[in-house]
């Protein structure tokens, strides 16, 4: 029982529920005080001890099923098969034959045995015991199912009934047809049991496997080639980034939390201890919030572009600075509000539908952005601009990225375009790069990720 | 099959948990029965107002153990949760104690000898007589154990998580000055979150999960009729029909088990005996905290009704 729970976490663990080894113990603890007699009761604990949010619960579920009910119901149902089946219920050889050495000999093989002898549940017993054998666990992909299937049915025997069907075919008996039909039924039972066990395996398995692979592919391909399913699948896969990159950026603030000594507080506080400083006050520098201005070009060419900017921006305010949000086509509109009053993926949304049409201005756009909150960008503030550079031939707005660049403590330029294209037809990326700290290409979720791990650095 | 020993432990925990007044569903029951088994935390989430708290209350009432309670907010630290000495205690002792100090000295040669027999008389200021017991601290030391309920632990800081990791997995506290301090007997530790934030790893994996969402239609009429018993049968399942259909609305804040609470005794005080439009009209403020909520939901509310 404790290698099928063991089985069990490993489905778990393949369907991303991250389970550590004090967790393996702690739900074979589980098991051993609520024994497995009841399933429900089994389930709440195991599901207590193992998953620890709402999510994982929900992939405990399904797994559980997958896993437990199925296996019960795989026999249940070759029981009910078997009664069916038209074919001779039971094995008798003649007399004559019986004594014959060969034929002996094959016989006493231990799955033929069983088979004969009936014992209850020999087929599922030999088929999980050749599982561990050939490694079952390790299949991944649908390719492997003939492989498996092979071995799987070797090792759980099919061989020792070749072995006894071969024999008696040898001597050639019109006594014989109907054992040797028996033996073939048992021999196909056992086959198709070793097939039922490698695809229900696979179902476990498969699933796994594919989606680390998928999701590899997604972080490292340009985000303009995903289409439909696979662009839905993004936000989970970027809050997945958002989390990693907020945990390894959380614990390094609140470092320089210390400062000089401040006597006078400290002196006024402890006064009523004889003026002995039990309880010490800091001059805490206060040190001016870094703030945070993001300017995105929402025409068609690059809208995708902003949204999973925004989105991966917004996934990660524990640990950014206040965001202040905008757009732009052909003139420049604050967001903030938007996503300050609805969850990211909902006002990423919104900000498409309502401005993600038309074609950039840029020199327009900077002009307003400019004249309208230029006053507040200081030396406290990184300001990203998310754009392909592409002027349509008009007014890049040199200098009032200029302006802006003087301003600002960064200027940091996204370009979603390769490399490569820059700076061809129409691009103003290096006019641009001249009024910028950084130009950076970010294409790919990859890309984007290493970017703002080193914004977050410089940010601190 | 049905009366193995733990299903049949986990059946008088929930027949418990009635007796104090707390509706448990099994997921509930079986948590806590492991928590006593396998001396584990239980981290407990959900919604707001759910019955987290009332949980550990219900625990502690059941087992009959002092319910020791730790409320977390930002800015929480050692000195305020785990333990404190005492300097004002610390200080007037060692003004008075000075002429006691000159006697013992009386006699000694050079400032080396003073030390030694000062030293003989072992670290007084720094012992069990000057600790200020914090409720983490207080909790280890009940002689009987105690249910410890650390309360909204997402508002804690981050730091304050790891300091919490002795505590959950070997029930002990290190004092340097002092040593290590172990439980006397091991506490039931109840831990809430609302989610807010994400909680480390390193803390859940030390912890039985538990997640109490909004309770089904039969189990909160139970709820209902336990904690509010004047109430009539049909009218709180009116009640709870009505509640249970607004949550199904995007709504900012779903009515929780508490609001249905107060909706019911407002409702009895109201002498009710079944809803209708006007009085639920003039009672949604009871279960909606927003006004867009209840703009919301005041056009919908014939329909509701209906059904």
């Amino acid at each position: 029982m404790e290698q099928t729970l063991l089985g069990f976490i490993n489905t778990l663990r393949q369907h991303d529920v991250r389970i550590s080894t004090s967790e393996t113990l702690d739900a074979l603890h589980t098991a051993d005080v609520i024994g497995y007699s009841n399933r429900e009761l089994l389930r709440n604990g195991l599901a207590a001890a193992l998953t620890k949010t709402r999510d994982e619960k929900a992939t405990f579920h399904h797994c559980f099923d997958l896993y437990f009910l199925a296996k019960g119901e795989r026999h249940s149902q070759q029981q009910q098969n078997r009664q069916e089946s038209s074919h001779p219920q039971s094995f008798e050889l003649p007399e004559s034959v019986a004594g014959e050495a060969a034929v002996q000999n094959a016989l006493s093989a231990p799955m033929v045995q069983a088979a004969i002898e009936g014992t209850p549940d020999a087929v599922a017993t030999a088929i999980e015991e050749a599982a561990e054998g050939v490694s079952l666990d390790t299949i991944r992909f649908n390719t492997q199912k003939g492989i498996f299937r092979r071995r799987l049915a070797e090792a759980a025997g099919t061989g020792q009934f070749d072995k006894v069907i071969e024999a008696l075919k040898a001597i050639d008996s019109d006594e014989l047809e109907g054992p040797i039909e028996w033996l073939e039924q048992q021999r196909h039972e056992l086959d198709m049991a070793a097939r039922d066990a490698v695809e229900h395996q696979l179902l476990l398995n498969a699933n796994a496997a594919g989606r680390a692979i998928q999701q590899q592919m997604l972080r490292n391909t340009k985000l303009s080639a995903l289409e439909g399913y696979h662009l839905k699948q993004l936000p989970t896969l970027i809050r997945a980034l958002a989390k990693k990159l907020a945990t390894r950026h959380r614990q390094r603030r609140r470092v320089d939390r210390r400062g000089k000594l401040d006597m006078a507080k400290t002196l006024r506080r402890n006064l009523a201890y004889g003026g002995v400083p039990f309880h010490t006050y800091w001059k805490q520098k206060r040190k001016d919030q870094p703030k945070l201005y993001v300017l995105c070009d929402v025409s068609g060419s690059v809208s995708t572009y902003a949204r999973f900017l925004l989105l991966f921006l917004y996934s990660l305010t524990d640990v950014m600075p206040r965001i202040r949000s905008f757009v732009f086509t052909s003139q420049t509109y604050e967001v903030t509000e938007l996503f300050d009053r609805h969850p990211p993926e909902r006002a990423v949304e919104m900000v498409n539908q309502k401005w993600g049409r038309g074609s950039s201005d840029y020199g327009n756009s900077f002009k307003q952005f400019v004249s309208d909150f230029g006053a507040n960008i200081d030396r406290n503030t990184t300001l990203i601009i998310l754009g392909d550079g592409r002027a349509n031939s008009a007014d890049p707005g040199l200098n009032e990225l200029r302006e802006l660049y003087n301003r600002s403590k960064y200027l940091l330029w996204f370009n979603p375009e390769p490399r490569g294209h820059w700076n061809t037809g129409d691009s103003e990326i290096r006019r641009y790069q001249s009024a910028c700290h950084f130009v950076a290409e970010c294409n790919s979720l990859a890309k984007l990720e290493r970017l703002l791990d080193r914004l977050l650095t410089v940010l601190r | 099959m049905q009366d193995s020993p733990a299903s049949q432990a986990v059946n008088a925990l929930i027949d418990g948990f009635a007796d104090a007044g707390y509706i448990a569903s099994e997921a509930i029951a079986t948590t806590v029965f492991l928590a006593q088994q396998l001396q584990r935390p239980i981290l407990v989430e959900g919604p707001p107002g759910v019955g987290k708290t009332e949980l550990a209350k219900a625990t502690a009432t059941f087992s009959k153990l002092p319910l020791v309670r730790l409320q977390c907010y930002e800015g929480l630290d050692e000195s305020k949760a785990l333990y404190d000495w005492k300097y004002s205690k610390q200080l007037l002792y060692s003004q008075v104690l000075k002429e006691q100090l000159h006697d013992i000295l009386q006699g000694a040669k050079g400032l080396s000898e003073s030390v030694e027999r000062l030293k003989s008389f072992g670290d007084i200021f720094y012992s069990d007589e000057f600790l200020e017991p914090r409720p983490l601290l207080k909790a280890l030391r009940q002689k009987e154990g105690a249910v410890l309920l650390i309360d909204e632990i997402d508002k804690a800081d981050y730091e304050f998580e790891s300091l919490l990791l002795e505590i959950l997995s070997d029930f002990q506290v290190s004092i340097p000055e002092i040593g290590t301090i172990q439980a006397t007997t091991k506490p039931i530790v109840v831990l809430t979150s609302n989610n807010t934030r994400d909680l480390s790893d390193a803390l859940k994996r030390r912890c039985l999960h538990l997640y109490i969402d909004f309770p089904s239609r039969a189990l909160e009429t139970r709820i209902v009729q336990t904690r509010v018993p004047e109430i009539p049968e049909s009218l709180s399942e009116q009640l709870v029909a009505f509640i249970q259909q607004v949550r199904e609305l995007d709504l900012k804040k779903a009515p929780a088990v508490s609001e249905t609470l107060d909706w019911a005794r407002a409702l009895l005080l109201l002498h009710a005996t079944s809803l209708s439009q006007e009085l639920v009209q003039s009672t949604l403020n009871v279960i909606l905290k927003f006004e867009e909520d209840i703009q919301l939901v005041t056009p919908e509310i014939r329909e509701l009704l209906k059904r």
